[in-house]
């Protein structure tokens, strides 16, 4: 009697004990992993930012030690509240203008801005004018007199014809 | 009329080829200037680099102009640097060395080079360094000495003028010595 008692006890510890981990270990694991910054929030500042010791290469693909530690950098500041914009200045004061994938908007930079879109919009404005630029309209049988207007020595031509004739005349 | 019309458009035509070429020449300028402003030359020996402020990772601020008077040993450094780690036992042995005189004539500053905060800390534990380091914020020292590469070391003399660099690691404790005993015996510019 005694043991079948013990025994239902110890099944119902058990189940007790199945039961607890399965409303409280979830919890504990899913509280672990909100705190953990996960790889794609932090390669999301880190391929906004670039490796400061190499030429042109993002931290989120950068393989240097250097770089690794730069990416846990970003994990432990994401894991202690910051926001992406205070990380970013952090590396700024840190490293530099140069670690940022896209500079800032002060000085000779603005050149890079606004040089583009003016150059674009000045060219399609050029193309638009020879494109669109009023054509006279030429007559299908062109004036005489236009054409030798334009020509000193087509002009030069007729008036020597129109002395030979006026002399063929008189002579004749 | 018609022939009027006709020049006028050509000088129309030059004017905006003249115009296109001056603004294209101008942009490739400012381009050029831009980039060679970000590649200057290594400074050169018997130049004075300039001063910087050089806050340590105990947070005592040094300020280069007050060490006139004494030699100065630059170091940069980086924990991620494969060669740094030897390099840094010997001018910590240097270091030690040149400090046994009560009135030392020489100062050693040891710079992180793109580094974390928590990697530099833990190498200068780990090595055992004493000397005061610091990290270099936003470039600004290895910028005014070009640096390009670590390590990378200046030596000073007492009135500030560059007279020794290694691009590289030392190679023994004798270097690093021969080097400080040149600097101290070159005449002050």
């Amino acid at each position: 009697m005694f043991l079948n008692l013990l025994k239902l006890r110890s099944r119902q510890f058990i189940l007790l004990m199945i039961v607890g981990m399965c409303i409280f270990l979830p919890n504990e694991i899913v509280m672990a992993q909100a705190l953990m910054p996960s790889d794609d929030e932090v390669n999301h500042i880190a391929r906004q930012l670039y490796c400061p010791v190499c030429e042109n290469i993002s931290l989120d693909v950068c393989s240097l030690d250097a770089c690794q530690q730069w990416r846990d950098l970003i994990r432990q500041q994401l894991a202690d509240g910051r926001t992406e914009q205070e990380i970013k200045s952090y590396f700024v004061a840190q490293y530099g203008d140069r670690v940022l994938g896209e500079p800032p908007r002060r000085g000779l930079n603005w050149l890079l801005y606004l040089l583009p879109p003016v150059i674009i919009l000045t060219g399609l404005g050029v193309m638009y004018a020879k494109l669109h630029r009023p054509t006279l309209a030429q007559p299908a049988h062109p004036d005489k007199r236009t054409i030798l207007s334009e020509d000193p020595y087509l002009e030069k031509v007729a008036f020597d014809l129109e002395n030979v004739k006026q002399h063929g005349n008189e002579k004749a | 009329m018609a022939m009027r019309k006709r020049n006028d458009s050509k000088i129309t035509n030059k004017f905006w080829a003249v115009a296109v070429f001056i603004g294209v020449t101008a942009i490739l300028v400012l381009v050029g200037l831009r980039l060679f402003q970000d590649r200057d030359p290594r400074i050169a020996l018997g130049e004075k680099p300039g001063d910087f402020l050089l806050e340590t990772f105990s947070g005592q601020v040094i300020d280069t102009t007050d060490l006139r008077g004494k030699v100065v040993v630059i170091n940069f450094w980086a924990s991620w640097c494969n060669t740094c780690d030897e390099e840094a036992m010997l001018l910590e042995a240097a270091w030690q060395l040149t400090q046994k005189e009560e009135n030392a004539e020489v100062i050693f500053l040891g710079v992180a080079y793109m580094d974390t905060e928590t990697a530099s800390r833990a190498f200068l534990l780990d090595y055992g360094i004493t000397y005061p380091n610091g990290p270099d914020l936003r470039s600004e020292i290895s910028r005014k000495y070009q640096v390009h590469s670590v390590p990378e070391t200046y030596i000073l003399d007492r009135g500030g003028t560059l007279r020794f660099v290694k691009i590289g690691p030392f190679a023994s404790l004798n270097e690093v010595l021969s080097a400080i005993e040149t600097t101290l015996e070159s005449p002050i510019n």
